[in-house]
């Protein structure tokens, strides 16, 4: 437990070391301020369309976070045999799998925390400047969204160490997370549609079985309805919210217990 | 030499320079209309859920941008042309809405640009009538009553809306009185210019001439003259 712990520390220190991090960090913190510059083209909703803008670029450093930082590290310590130097230690690949996963995941939280930080002062200070325009507690309600969008990223990410645990480079690591992201973002909003009684009638329905079985197998980052709802503060079913966070941590631990499995097969030599 | 190559150097830099800024100040392409045909269809929206994918808002948002745009971009033409934006203009709003029906600027934007700018009632009343759905708001089953009985002359569909808006919790009292109206049939000029009037607030003065074209409209009315 102890290595493992070191490694989460020593994995944190070597990613906000990178100067990609510290530029990520600073832009994050900046963003949100110039983003009250488009929102006021607006008209009625400023509020929301503001919350949409934070949530949007969320996704998209977040994004930046798993595909720039954390998978050429991981590439790079299979690809280049850095890991052998945890593994001689002597540490298992167990315990070196899931260190560096808590170190990646725990190293977003200083970002995050610094984009939330200067969010919410931005959403105070929107909410003085157009009143009625931007509802009270948007800020909370903005907070709240972030930790539930966080949750589908931590899954991600899961997959990222399971694709690295057998990936033979940087390349294929790269390409097959970005397919299984590709899958994740456009797969759900395209089996919402294939419900439609209209859309439903005119595809046979092996082709909906085929898509459904997909969707089971990826993780669903599919969080467009709470940031919808959390935009216009339209409250969250606590069930729901519920469900949600225990379908993505339970899917996180179940890719990692993959991956650790098929690295401990795996021929580092 | 080693001067001399510096200064060829920063010699070439201010060439390519002022090249960038003649081409970038010359290289705007005027945009035509869009294509007359554009229409909505419901696979559109599905592609365009597909593709906004966990951030459907953000496409609502783009496509009120755009709706700005189209709005700019008609007024630059000839009244007679104008109308060849129009079902860009639609597509647009009907966009908007798939993609976050609660977005109350679509609905105004349907209102002020849709119904009073560029005529298209029938569409801006079933778009407004969509929110029932979604919003907590009487506003936009009011401003597709009021299209409904003063544009559509429609008075039954026009009291099925006024009563649905004044059913939604935040129903004002113009909302209540415009429907007991209705239901009452007491057409009243000066009720429909305190109506179109209170249009305006909340919308960008820049999007008001077609509110004030109606009222001007409104005041020729013969049986209007005396009343106003």
């Amino acid at each position: 437990m102890s290595k493992s712990l070191s490694l989460l520390l020593f994995s944190m220190k070597e990613i906000s070391n990178q100067r990609i991090y510290q530029t990520l960090l600073a832009i994050l913190i900046i963003i949100p301020w110039l983003l009250l510059i488009p929102t006021s083209l607006f008209m009625m909703d400023l509020g929301k369309v503001f919350m949409d803008m934070l949530f949007t670029f969320l996704h998209l450093w977040l994004l930046i976070y798993i595909f720039f930082l954390a998978a050429p590290l991981l590439a790079r310590d299979i690809e280049m045999g850095t890991c052998n130097m945890f593994l001689t230690l002597p540490m298992s690949r167990a315990e070196y799998l899931w260190g560096r996963y808590a170190g990646v995941v725990a190293t977003i939280l200083p970002i995050l925390l610094a984009y939330l930080i200067s969010a919410v002062l931005a959403f105070e200070f929107a909410e003085r400047t157009w009143p009625g325009y931007v509802l009270s507690g948007s800020g909370v309600q903005f907070t709240y969204g972030v930790l539930l969008i966080l949750l589908p990223y931590l899954a991600l990410t899961a997959v990222l160490f399971f694709i690295a645990s057998t990936a033979t480079g940087l390349s294929e690591t790269t390409v097959f997370l970005f397919s299984v992201w590709l899958l994740c973002w456009s797969i759900p909003p395209v089996l919402g549609a294939m419900q439609e009684q209209n859309v439903a009638a005119k595809n046979p329905p092996w082709i909906e079985s085929i898509l459904q079985f997909i969707n089971q197998l990826l993780p669903d980052i599919s969080s467009s309805q709470i940031s919808l709802h959390l935009a216009h503060h339209i409250p969250l079913e606590n069930m729901a919210v519920i469900a949600y966070c225990i379908e993505h941590l339970a899917y996180s631990s179940l890719i990692m217990i993959v991956a650790v499995l098929l690295f401990q097969r795996r021929d580092l030599g | 030499m080693k001067s001399h190559s510096i200064s060829g150097y920063i010699a070439l830099s201010l060439l390519l320079l002022v090249s960038i800024h003649w081409a970038r100040s010359n290289s705007h392409i005027n945009q035509s209309p869009p294509p007359h045909h554009i229409t909505w269809t419901e696979n559109q929206m599905y592609w365009h859920k597909a593709l906004a994918g966990a951030v459907p808002a953000i496409a609502a948002d783009l496509a009120v941008l755009n709706i700005f745009n189209i709005y700019a971009q008609s007024q630059k033409e000839d009244i007679s042309n104008r109308s060849l934006w129009w079902p860009q203009l639609y597509t647009e709003i009907r966009r908007g809405q798939a993609m976050d029906p609660y977005f109350r600027d679509i609905y105004r934007l349907t209102e002020g640009l849709l119904a009073f700018e560029a005529g298209k009632m029938e569409q801006a009343v079933e778009i407004l009538a969509m929110s029932e759905q979604r919003l907590n708001s009487s506003d936009p089953l009011l401003a597709a009553s009021f299209i409904a009985f003063q544009e559509l002359k429609d008075s039954n569909l026009a009291i099925s809306l006024a009563k649905r808006a004044s059913a939604k919790p935040d129903a004002t009292n113009l909302a209540i009185g415009f429907s007991s109206s209705l239901i009452q049939k007491k057409n009243g000029c000066k009720l429909a210019l305190d109506f179109l009037k209170s249009r305006l607030d909340g919308m960008p003065p820049k999007y008001h001439k077609g509110i004030f074209l109606r009222i001007e409209r409104l005041k020729k009315k013969d049986e209007c003259k005396g009343l106003i």
